[in-house]
């Protein structure tokens, strides 16, 4: 027998006795009697090195059916002691009756809404509302009545005789798996009963009866049918049966959701349902249909293991160019969040950089990667702000996969979408690369944490950026040192002991220390930190239209094409680098924004365009401390030149 | 997964042949343990990684 090791850096204690007051002396015999999941060394290391192996992906999902389970079993225990909470409607356990005599008739048809991907964001969020964990505005008899609607689902399902009431929210309920119905509500929090007789099921509130449809829903099977609406003779509004959006190519096909109702889509805060148009269903349909041909043909292994997890899409609407917004919550395997892709492209990077965030979220149901207290706050290069341990390895993996992503499609891609293949390449593995040195002895993550970090780095190593074109590398360097530098412009504060002793080095005409230089700043997370991507947005553009960045040099605010930047920048990148300081000396000279976050860190960009390396690199890597010795120097009456005060610096460092 | 392959072995009961009807008043230990783990963990921001990014 190989031998084993525990996923957990402690045994965890044995909790109270688990089974509800309803149901007491019902525990089966005997304890320990279930087996555990369990990964192979093997195939743990695959996963960090980024092997898409449909059999591991297997294993995660049985592994999520269980941890649903585990989640909907710990819901039931802290819902028992919460007398009263399912106000107006029946009991958790009566409701959980419900779902034992369904899956008692079909367990596939249960398990189907049991384990539908958002089922567990319900299940999760309002297990941290009961521990105290979570606000919402709904009363808190509506969300546990959500279990109503599962179960209630899975008996229409079935085809079950029964009647249960459940919550009715603003109008509408929300079967999982079944669809949307609404009604002509007077009250934001109302009743509704589902009944069903022989199969044939009602929904009746707000003086309103609807019938579901035949469960039409979704099954996670392909060739879904396309549910009719039907009504009663005094329907009050039509029943909207889930989209479902379908593609093949190749022998390999997805089949998805289009999960626009589902009241906890959006992780949190609830969302209303909003059932997409005709004309929105089509564009989905097309821009799945294209980018799903190109990750089959340019993707295929990621292709198989996108179509082996992934089992709805929430779509957002469309965000600004290059400002695709994307989400998982690791409540939720199998589903993604996303705002409407501008292209094939988008698409595609897209579903691997979610499959990457649903097999993360999977193993870290299986094992420690990291600590559980940690409150640590690190630097995330694809975010605006300082993101906690969990997070940030969540974030390492979903880049390491676009990084690979882009490593593959850049060796096909042609034309200037060859130019920004490599600037994403370039820009993904380096800041990757960088977190994970940043990582390298921390004491927060467990052993496995730092194998699996091990194993993406070895992976990493082995992708050359070269050979590319040169410019896409020299604009992936700018972006990142000047997030870094903006990042830090708005998160560091340097330490007062040491700006005083550099401002009474200059007075003094010494060099400055570097120890002094290099004091360690305190971080104060900004909230209101914004426009971090604005240059990065600027570089894509200039990539794919230059003629276009170029047009915008004369006209007018080229904030109105990219969110959070100057005219200076414009500058920057079409090639004049003394215009574009002289731009942000213009902003920084103006005493409402001497401050201002971009225009130093634009400073230190156009600095190194320009040769003047000292100067650069103290604005690259303590550009919060030059700013506040400015400021300190400026107040005592002796203004330096920014530049000429960073050279100094710089030249230290 | 072959027997003689090492293996690392999670915390997480497997419930994937268990009942509905069983989970709600099965007292394994094994159960305990994960319900223990999940509830020692909901509540940090450290596991929730749910939200909305911007990126290419």
């Amino acid at each position: 027998m190989a031998p084993k090791r525990s996923l957990s850096p402690r045994r965890p204690a044995l909790a109270e006795p688990l089974a509800s007051p309803s149901h007491p002396g019902l525990f089966l015999p005997g304890g320990g009697l279930l087996g555990v999941h369990e990964l192979s060394e093997a195939e743990f290391d695959e996963l960090a090195a980024g092997i898409d192996n449909i059999a591991v992906l297997r294993r995660l999902a049985a592994a999520e059916r269980s941890h649903r389970r585990v989640v909907l079993r710990a819901l039931l225990d802290e819902a028992a002691r919460h007398p009263g909470l399912t106000g107006p409607l029946a009991s958790m356990d009566d409701a959980w009756d419900l779902l034992v005599r369904a899956e008692a008739v079909d367990p596939v048809e249960v398990a189907a809404v049991v384990d539908y991907p958002l089922t567990g964001v319900w299940a999760t969020l309002l297990l941290r509302r009961l521990c105290g964990a979570r606000h919402e505005d709904a009363p808190l008899w509506v969300e546990a009545g959500g279990l109503h609607v599962l179960a209630a689902a899975a008996a229409v399902r079935v085809g079950l005789t029964f009647e249960l009431a459940v919550p009715i929210r603003h109008g509408t309920v929300v079967m999982p798996t079944l669809g949307l119905v609404r009604l002509p509500y007077r009250e934001p929090w109302e009743v509704a009963v589902v009944s069903a007789v022989d199969g044939e099921a009602r929904l009746s509130g707000c003086g309103s009866e609807v019938a579901p449809p035949p469960a039409a829903g979704w099954t996670g099977q392909p060739d879904l049918p396309a549910a009719e609406a039907p009504f009663s003779a005094s329907t009050a509004g039509p029943w909207v049966p889930p989209s479902t959006i379908g593609s093949v190519h190749g022998d390999i096909r997805i089949d998805v959701v289009l999960d626009d109702i589902d009241p906890y889509r959006r992780i949190s805060p609830v969302a209303w349902p909003a059932p997409l148009g005709e004309a929105e269903l089509d564009r989905w349909r097309k821009v799945v249909e294209s980018g799903w041909a190109l990750l089959v043909r340019d993707h295929p292994v990621q292709a198989d293991a996108v179509a082996a997890t992934l089992r709805v899409l929430v779509p957002m609407a469309a965000s600004p160019r290059f400002l695709a917004r994307s989400a998982t919550s690791g409540d939720a395997f199998g589903a993604a969040l996303l705002s409407e892709p501008e292209d094939a492209t988008q698409l595609a990077v897209t579903l691997v950089h979610e499959l990457q965030h649903a097999k993360l979220g999977a193993l870290g149901h299986l094992a420690d990667l990291h600590g559980a207290d940690s409150d640590d706050l690190f630097y995330a290069p694809w975010r605006e702000d300082p993101r906690p341990l969990g997070p940030l390895l969540q974030g390492i993996f979903a880049f390491f996969g676009v990084a690979g992503f882009w490593q593959r499609q850049r060796k096909v891609a042609t034309g200037a979408e060859a130019g920004l293949a490599h600037f994403e390449f370039a820009l993904w593995r380096a800041s990757v690369d960088r977190v994970l040195t940043d990582l390298r002895d921390c004491a927060g993550l467990t052993a496995l944490g730092h194998r699996f970090l091990r194993g993406v780095a070895t992976t990493l190593d082995a992708w050359p950026t070269q050979p590319a074109p040169a410019e896409p590398l020299r604009l992936a360097h700018a972006v990142a040192t000047d997030h870094y530098a903006g990042w830090r412009l708005h998160h560091f504060r340097p330490d007062p002991m040491a700006v005083a002793a550099l401002a009474a080095a200059w007075n003094a005409g010494r060099a400055a220390s570097p120890g002094v230089a290099l004091a360690r700043p305190a971080l104060v997370s900004d909230l209101a930190v914004s426009g971090l991507e604005a240059r990065a947005v600027l570089v894509r553009h200039q990539l794919s239209d230059q003629a276009t960045v170029v047009g915008w040099r004369h006209a007018g605010d080229v904030n109105d094409w990219v969110h959070g930047a100057v005219q200076a920048d414009v500058d920057w990148i079409t090639g004049d680098p003394t215009a574009a300081i002289a731009g942000f000396e213009r902003v920084l000279t103006d005493v409402a924004s001497s401050s201002d976050a971009h225009a130093w860190s634009g400073l230190g960009l156009a600095a190194f365009d320009l040769g003047d390396l000292a100067a650069a690199r103290a604005l690259a890597h303590v550009p919060e401390m030059v700013r506040a010795l400015h400021r300190e120097l400026t107040a005592a009456g002796s203004a330096p030149g920014r530049l000429e005060l960073a050279r100094w610096l710089g030249f230290v460092l | 997964m072959p027997a003689n392959e090492s293996r690392i072995e999670s915390s997480l009961a497997d419930l994937t042949m268990t009942s509905l009807a069983d989970l709600r008043v099965s007292d394994d230990e094994r159960l305990r343990a994960a319900v223990t783990r999940l509830l020692d963990r909901v509540a940090s921001p450290n596991d929730q990684f749910g939200g909305y990014r911007r990126r290419r």
